[in-house]
């Protein structure tokens, strides 16, 4: 009965001290939301300094927290020049030593949080790179994500490349976040495309990259338009090693040519319209009806009798969309008993 | 009146409000909003379309159903960019729209427009 009261009391207490370590949090967030969002909006109308607003910071912590949430929703929902002021807030030296510290901490939490605000800011020194880069190797794959995103801020290729490469080469990582990384990868700036291709180029030729994240990066390459990439696509289509025979990978080569309507691939495509894997017969449909000669429709009306439903499917919906000869070969089909296109139409 | 859920946001357009010398109400909930909007009657309503309790599009649909509100001039601020919710947005006739990432001084423009 004692035992069964004591463990009660405890439960009960620590309930207790839950509840009051949350309602702190709570009111001390509200009072610093109260302390800083009158600063901040006195700041964007030109009220008050960046000086006067770092003059107004008392304890680091939530504090910190606090007044960089404000600034993050602000950025997110703003565009003009309220942007780049905000944006100066965060390289407030109180700031920007909280984070560098975080960088130091022994927690991979408190180090995300850290990676989050550096890829933020875009403001990468060599020291907080060399920090970075140091995280890429974690055995925990949010931080060496973080880390990475952090680091594809940089205005610099190599660095943004060395980033990209840390994420492909691991095969932990999810189709979305590796495409996410080339995204990230990817600058807007005129002038690196040269730079970024090669640097592509050699990660997709990279041994240490397994063969899904290669055909994820091509797919990346081909969605940011690296037009430049296509001849090296094409010769490597050609190419008999096992290396670009591997299905993701010659599936996102097949899709490169018909993305990049390179006309010279489509008679080696068609020579794929039998393999084995129904992924890679799809991409052939689809890139062939991207190519659309006369030939390449043929192909796809062999398809229509393929085992597999998404090729099927595909090669329906490709013969649609390919005109009058796609329609008449379509039409055609339905006469064909071994065939019931008609149904898969009516889905369309 | 100003129904927007997001603080940083509403703090914001209640400042720049304020600052030029317009009277206003803010509300952070739909159905909080739709109400205030029903009893205040206000000249123009600022409406966020992700709101909790009820979406922007249903307290437009509702004050353009009753004649007391169906004149109420709305400019909705929305984050998404998609065409066909600014179709929806006019179909209800929505009097302004502004997609989120905006200019406040724009806004404000806006509405001046919009109570002129």
């Amino acid at each position: 009965m004692l035992i069964l009261f004591v463990l009660t009391l405890i439960l009960f207490l620590a309930s207790v001290t839950t509840r009051v370590r949350h309602w702190t949090y709570d009111k001390l967030t509200e009072t610093y939301q109260e302390k800083w969002y009158p600063i901040i909006l006195s700041y964007i109308d030109g009220g008050i300094s960046s000086e006067e607003v770092e003059e107004k910071f008392d304890k680091g912590g939530l504090e910190y927290a606090v007044f960089e949430k404000i600034i993050f929703e602000m950025m997110e929902n703003l565009k003009g020049e309220e942007v780049p002021k905000l944006q100066e807030l965060l390289y407030l030296p109180p700031i920007f030593d909280h984070h560098f510290e975080q960088l130091k901490s022994g927690s991979a939490a408190t180090r995300i949080k850290a990676c989050n605000y550096f890829s933020y800011i875009r403001l990468i020194n060599y020291r907080i790179i060399e920090k970075l880069v140091s995280f890429l190797d974690s055995d925990s794959s949010m931080l060496a994500f973080s880390a990475a995103s952090a680091l594809t801020a940089s205005k610099k290729v190599n660095i943004r490349a060395r980033a990209l490469r840390a994420i492909t080469e691991t095969p932990k990582y999810s189709r979305m976040a590796i495409l996410e990384m080339i995204y990230k990868f990817h600058s807007k700036q005129q002038g690196q495309l040269e730079e970024e291709s090669k640097r592509l180029k050699k990660l997709i030729k990279s041994k240490e990259v397994p063969p899904e994240n290669v055909g994820i990066l091509i797919e990346g390459a081909i969605e940011l338009g690296y037009q430049n990439l296509l001849p090296f696509f094409f010769e490597k289509l050609q190419s008999t090693r096992y290396r670009w025979r591997n299905p993701p990978v010659l599936k996102a080569l097949i899709k490169a040519q018909g993305d990049f309507f390179n006309v010279e691939a489509a008679e080696l495509i068609r020579k794929f319209a039998n393999h084995a894997d129904p992924k890679v017969r799809k991409a052939v449909v689809e890139a062939l009806s991207k190519l659309g000669g006369k030939e390449d429709l043929d192909v796809i009306y062999r398809l229509l009798d393929d085992d597999d439903f998404e090729v099927k499917y595909t090669a329906v919906k490709a013969l649609d969309e390919n005109g009058e000869a796609g329609q008449k070969l379509l039409k055609k089909s339905f006469e064909d008993p071994e065939l019931y296109t008609r149904a898969l139409v009516n889905t369309l | 009146m100003v129904v927007e859920d997001n603080a940083a946001i509403a703090k914001l357009i209640t400042f720049k409000l304020k600052r030029s010398g317009y009277k206003f109400e803010h509300r952070e909930n739909g159905k909080e909003g739709l109400d205030a909007i029903k009893e205040l009657k206000p000249d123009l309503v600022i409406l966020d379309v992700m709101l909790p309790s009820m979406n922007g599009f249903e307290i437009l649909r509702q004050l353009r159903e009753d004649e007391n509100t169906s004149d109420t001039k709305v400019i909705m601020l929305t984050s998404k960019s998609r065409v066909e919710d600014m179709e929806k947005g006019f179909s209800l006739k929505v009097d302004d729209y502004m997609e989120k990432p905006f200019k406040p001084d724009e806004l404000l423009m806006r509405i001046q427009k919009a109570l002129n």
